[in-house]
């Protein structure tokens, strides 16, 4: 798990784009990275729900990251990429607008997450590092997609 | 202890676990056996279960599970007292018995914990039930414990009670010490295959692990793990080497029976004796429950739990587990299967012929040869589809491992309720998926339950009644068109339909107007709604807050669909439908709102496309919902673009609706909402509103036909508008992740050919999602009724056409009227002899006929399944036959009776988008057996006597069906007079008042209808009591109400031949000739 991980001295990271800010989910957590697809939409699902995928002969619920997190919609592109996760035994996929690059967070590097954010965001957030590129925010994503979370998924201020 | 137990094997605990459940699984039905037969129990089944307990009892010594051998040891004493009928099986003996092995489930299933459960009151329970059975002097038998030496030194406790039926059957016991190392795993064996094959020859009496003799950690390691067995078997001393594969070193005789001379053995009365013999191990080494003295063995029930205990306290069996804490457990779910072996080779050559096929493809694209990849191609989807169908029946499981619960759940809450019921099982070899199987369970449960809680009454009652004290309750499963039914019939008193009704109105789960609306099929159908439980006073059974609802609830998840009948005072049948496998199912695969969706067979009842004129007349709005009117049903209509289309609402915290968010997403999907979320308003569809959920005028403005298919959930039907149908295929079902959960209408995912994914549609979650339910439309039916009381049923004028295939390509139909059933068979239960084909039909020949016979049409071949449609002509049964599939249609009068016109084949008309012939069966019949038709006509007085030929008047305004009746008229011998309405019959008439000697007469005519026709003929002096028959495609008792108040003699249904003949002829014979004085009375 990502807390133990994050206890490191270093830990190899994701880097990825939601509008222009830089995340990171580590490297570990994640079994591979695929282009968009073929996304078929669930009418009537929670609306952070993308649809659903074929990923070799499974069935993927794909996951707006964005919005997930209360930080607009995804932009769909050329650029867009779906990060395959393990949340408790299920392949769930995570939008999110462009995948930047694997690197190492140095620990010494890391603040804590800022005190003014929401539930979720706050229950997501395992830090901020400082990088040379601009600041990363690392993400544990098991937070995200627990089932017992979903309900929270509407809370306002999605704009 | 157990921790080294499980360290040791854990392959060998899932076999135990696995074999222990297979061992348990029967017994309940057994002892209940034991139980019904008394005295009289087959000695084979109590052999079994002991046998059963037996096996447990080794294998869990062996394991260290010491509290599941203490408590099958002593279940096998009463057993072993049941079978040498020292205890006579009654209901006690039962309880105490089934209690017991309750609990060894309980805790066989969680072997990791079972050290920690309480079974005192279970051995308690064994114990002085066995006591209570056995001469005083015996009594201390059942629990005193002797010692006896091992092979290799260390002692071993032994019930004596197992070593004196050892010696009464004339066994010798042995002591066998294996070396678990080098006896049986160094040589390729395992711990169960040899308990199997000693028990071949013999009975265990005691296995223990000598956990000791390994030493400590300092010790060499892996070098010896003793395992000691007492064996009693009829082998003699000189044999037992060569049984056991043992040296003598390892062989200790105990008891032999030769000499009868007991050596090695110790009274255990003098507990000290008994020395632990594995002091580091503990928990295991700690005597067996057989140390308790005597005295307490058979001290009364108030004081003994402490006692029997004591040897092994808790305290030291919860810290034996460390690694695994009592909350942290435990493997329940069945998660092996047994498949036989034939059909493992089978999948072993499929998967052969699988490689085989490969390679032909790969060569085939090698050479890019087309013919050869069809062929090639071919073969891989016959391996495909034998594959599938393989896997799918090593998934199949009897549905006895759910019926098998059911005596013991009778029993039990039979004798709680003091009621009588016999319970009788049929079917319980009929074979369903596993997942089925298991997800059975509860639901059926609960329905057995509730037949006896609610269903049967008590014996005074009955007897009041005048039935049978007895109750009787029935389960059957049995196949029936690829699906398998279950049905639970009882003959109690039935669902009162109305009291249900008033406890729904009164619980506020219906309206008082819903109610008015309902039928009592309805009503009873209301026991489903969630919340209703009509028990007046909550008894342990039903006040446990699960009512019909949740088995609804769980049916629907497994696919299955629910029928309640009932008849108040006679008893209740639900029927339950389910697929034969979840996993492939064959599903309907329809587009709307851009995106292909798959609707699974099973709720496919029919599919019609309705034609932009026909959608004024077809399609209603009541209240706030469209209707479709179909044959004499109305369904709520559903248009599925409409529905996920619609913005929707999400269900945030604190179960506020509001509007979803997605919007913006929505606008991808389809083009109705702008950059900002906002709806467009679209001009040639307008959408509705983000507040309407449902357009209210309904009417697509004559935009092309409807799709419609008509969707079944069991109780209720809807009829479900998509934007095209694709072809059926057999899908794989996917289940969608746990974000999705909540999408009810969704019932899973399938990838489909091309590698895109579908949704699954849920019928009955699409109609409770979308608002429709079955009461608001009887409602709006009763509305409809009222408002078109004396209109004309728009209906009236189509007709219903089954329709079949002939070729492949070669769209036939039949009038359904004709129709009086239809049979699915074999090309190969075709039997063809002289010429004539017949099939063996209910121990009966059964002629049958094709279109071929006269008419230049393909011949049937090739076809896999076979429709027989049965009809009757000139009084005797005949079959069509057809190729599948069947359906039935429509067709508003537009018959062709011209083009396709030639001997069997009455005219064509356009169906579904294809020219279709229709049959004409009488002439096919007096083709094939013309000797039928003279016979039946010599039979009809009229006919025979050669009477002066009479006028017949025929008013009919469809071409087709003019030039049937008229042939129908003219082949009996009756001179014709044909006309397109009432009003040129009219005409007709009056130029030939004397001539005519009988009215035939549709109802449903442009410029004057029958009813007017036959008011005209009425009310003229000259005609009046002309008989009259009116012909309709459904007469209704109103409309033959209608029809007597205007003066008709009789109904007929239009095409059912052989009546309308058969009523023309007995009208004419009771009306003298040249006009009738006498109005023959109608036949109602």
């Amino acid at each position: 798990m990502s807390s133990e991980a994050i206890g490191e001295e270093a830990l190899l990271v994701s880097v990825f784009r939601l509008g222009d800010a830089m995340f990171g989910i580590p490297a570990a957590q994640i079994q591979e990275v695929v282009q968009m697809g073929s996304v078929t939409p669930v009418h009537h699902a929670p609306p952070f729900i993308v649809g659903i995928r074929n990923l070799r002969g499974r069935i993927v619920t794909v996951i707006d990251l964005r919005m997930r997190l209360e930080l607009g919609e995804a932009e769909r592109g050329g650029d867009s990429r779906i990060l395959i996760v393990d949340s408790e035994g299920e392949l769930v996929g995570l939008l999110v607008d462009r995948v930047d690059d694997t690197i190492f967070l140095q620990k010494e590097n890391m603040s804590p997450a800022p005190a003014n954010l929401g539930a979720l965001q706050a229950s997501a957030l395992r830090g901020v590092y400082r990088c040379p590129d601009g600041l990363v925010t690392l993400l544990d994503h098991n937070p995200i997609l627990k089932p017992s979370e979903r309900a929270a998924g509407a809370v306002p201020g999605c704009r | 202890m157990s921790d080294e137990g499980f360290a040791l094997d854990d392959e060998l605990l899932q076999g135990f676990i696995t074999e222990s459940r297979e061992h348990l699984a029967t017994i309940e039905a057994d002892l209940l056996a034991i139980e019904q037969a008394g005295e009289a129990a087959d000695a084979e089944l109590v052999n079994k279960v002991f046998r059963a307990a037996h096996s447990i009892k080794g294998c869990s010594g062996f394991l260290g599970l010491n509290k599941v051998k203490e408590l099958a040891h002593k279940a096998e004493t009463v057993l072993d007292m049941l079978r040498s009928h020292k205890i006579r099986p009654n209901a006690e003996v039962t309880n105490v018995l089934l209690a017991a092995f309750d609990k060894l489930r309980e805790m066989v299933n969680s072997p990791l914990t079972s050290e920690a459960a309480d079974t005192a009151l279970e051995v308690q329970g064994l114990v002085d039930l066995a006591a209570s059975f056995l001469p005083r002097d015996e009594k201390a038998t059942v629990t005193t414990p002797v010692e006896v030496a091992t092979p290799g030194g260390s002692p071993m406790a032994l019930s004596q009670a197992d070593l004196e039926r050892a010696k009464r059957a004339g066994c010798c016991v042995y002591a066998l010490e294996y070396d678990l190392i080098h006896d049986i795993e160094r040589r390729g064996r395992n711990v169960l295959q040899l308990f199997h094959q000693l028990e071949d020859s013999g009975e265990i009496l005691d296995v223990v692990l000598d956990f000791a003799a390994v030493g400590g950690l300092g010790a060499e390691i892996g070098n010896r793990l003793p395992l000691a067995i007492i064996l009693a078997t009829l082998t003699v001393p000189a044999a037992i080497g060569g049984l056991t594969g043992l040296p003598p070193a390892q062989i200790k005789l105990l008891f032999d029976a030769s000499t009868g001379e007991t050596q090695n053995v110790w009274c255990g009365f003098e507990t000290p004796r008994i020395e632990p013999p594995v002091p580091k191990a503990e928990p295991l080494a700690a005597p067996p429950v057989c140390l308790v003295p005597q005295e307490s063995s058979v001290s009364p029930p108030s004081t003994p739990a402490p006692e029997v205990h004591a040897p092994v306290p808790a305290a030291n069996a919860v810290p034996s587990n460390p690694a695994h804490p009592a909350g942290a457990t435990p493997p329940v779910a069945e998660d092996t299967l047994r498949v036989n072996v034939g059909l493992l080779d089978t999948l072993m050559n499929l998967a052969g012929e699988l490689v085989l096929s490969r390679n032909q493809f790969q060569a085939a694209i090698v050479q890019n040869n087309h013919r050869r990849l069809n062929s090639a191609g071919q073969r891989l989807s016959q391996v495909t589809s034998e594959i599938q169908d393989a896997i799918m029946r090593t998934r199949l499981q009897p549905i006895e491992n759910v019926f098998s619960k059911l005596p013991r759940v009778v029993r039990d809450l039979s004798n709680s309720l003091g009621k009588e019921v016999k319970l009788d099982i049929r079917g319980k070899e009929v074979a369903l998926d596993r997942s089925l199987v298991e997800g059975l369970s509860d639901p059926l449960t609960h329905m057995v339950r509730n037949a006896i809680d609610h269903g049967i009454e008590s014996p005074a009652d009955r007897r009041r009644a005048g039935k049978d004290h007895t109750g009787t309750l029935r389960v059957e499963a049995r196949h029936e068109a690829g699906q398998v039914v279950i049905e639970i019939a009882d003959d109690g008193k039935g669902v009162d339909g109305a009291r249900v009704a008033q406890a729904a109105l009164k619980k506020g789960l219906i309206t008082a107007e819903q109610l008015k609306g309902m039928s009592a099929q309805d009503q009873i159908a209301l026991i489903l709604l969630p919340g209703l439980s009509t028990a007046e006073k909550v008894s342990e059974v039903s006040g446990r807050g699960v009512g019909m609802d949740v088995v609804k609830t769980n049916l629907d998840r497994l696919g299955g669909q629910l029928d309640i009948n009932s008849t108040p005072g006679q008893g209740s049948l639900f029927r339950i439908k389910l697929p034969l496998t979840l996993t492939i199912i064959p599903a309907l695969i329809v587009s709307a709102e851009g995106e292909r969706f798959a609707i699974p067979q099973i709720n496919v009842e029919e599919l019609l496309r309705i034609r932009p004129e026909e959608t004024k007349s077809r399609i209603e709005v009541v209240g706030e919902t469209e209707v479709l009117l179909l044959r004499d049903r109305i369904l709520p209509l559903l248009r599925l673009d409409e529905y996920l289309g619609v913005v929707p609402t999400y269900v945030a915290d604190g179960n506020q609706r509001e509007l979803d968010r997605r919007v913006a997403l929505a606008d991808r999907r389809s083009p109705h909402y702008t950059e900002d979320g906002q709806p467009v308003i679209n001009v040639d569809a307008p959408r509705p509103g983000p507040t309407i959920p449902r357009r209210s005028d309904g009417r697509r403005g004559g935009r092309g036909a409807l799709e419609i298919a008509v969707i079944t959930t069991g109780m209720f039907q809807y009829a479900l508008v998509v934007q095209s149908f694709h072809n059926t295929e057999e899908i794989v079902v996917k289940p969608l992740g746990h974000h999705l959960k909540e999408s009810r209408e969704y019932a899973g995912a399938t990838i489909l050919g091309d590698g895109a994914v579908a949704l699954i549609l849920d019928a009955a979650g699409l109609a409770a999602k979308a608002e429709l339910t079955s009461a608001a439309v009887s409602q709006r039916a009763k509305e409809q009724e009222e408002a078109e009381e004396t209109e004309s049923d728009a209906d009236q004028n189509s007709h219903s056409l089954l329709l079949f295939r002939n070729a492949p390509e070669e769209h036939c139909a039949i009038p359904l009227g004709a129709v009086r059933r239809i049979e699915r068979i074999k090309p190969e239960q075709v039997e063809t002899a002289g010429g004539r084909r017949t099939m063996k039909y209910r121990d009966q020949s059964l002629p049958l006929v094709t279109l071929s016979d006269t008419a230049q049409v393909q011949t049937i071949s090739g076809a896999r399944d076979l429709a027989v449609i049965v009809s009757n002509i000139y009084g005797r049964e005949v079959g069509l036959l057809g190729a599948m599939p069947v359906d039935v249609a429509d067709a508003s009068s537009t018959i062709d009776s011209s083009t396709h016109r030639q001997k069997g084949i009455a005219g064509s008309a356009i169906l579904r988008g294809h020219t279709t012939l229709i049959a004409d069966l009488v002439e096919l019949v007096d083709a094939v057996y013309p000797e039928w038709g003279t016979k039946a006509n010599s039979q009809h007085p009229v006919a025979a006597a050669g009477v002066e030929q009479a006028t017949i008047l025929l008013a009919e305004d469809s071409d087709f069906f003019r030039s049937q009746l008229r042939r129908f008229l003219e082949a009996d011998g009756y001179a014709v007079l044909d006309a397109a309405d009432g009003a040129i019959a009219w005409n007709l008439l009056q130029k030939n008042p004397d001539k005519v000697q009988l009215v035939v007469t549709d109802i449903e005519m442009p410029n004057m209808n029958g009813l007017d026709l036959t008011r005209h003929i009425r009310a003229d002096q000259r005609v009046s009591r002309l008989p009259v028959i009116a012909l309709s495609s459904l007469a209704s008792d109103e409309d033959m109400a209608l029809g007597k108040t205007a003066g008709v003699d009789d109904y007929q249904i239009k095409l059912d031949r052989d009546a309308l003949m058969g009523r023309v002829h007995s009208l004419l014979a009771a009306t003298p000739q040249n006009n009738g004085l006498t109005v023959a009375t109608a036949g109602y």
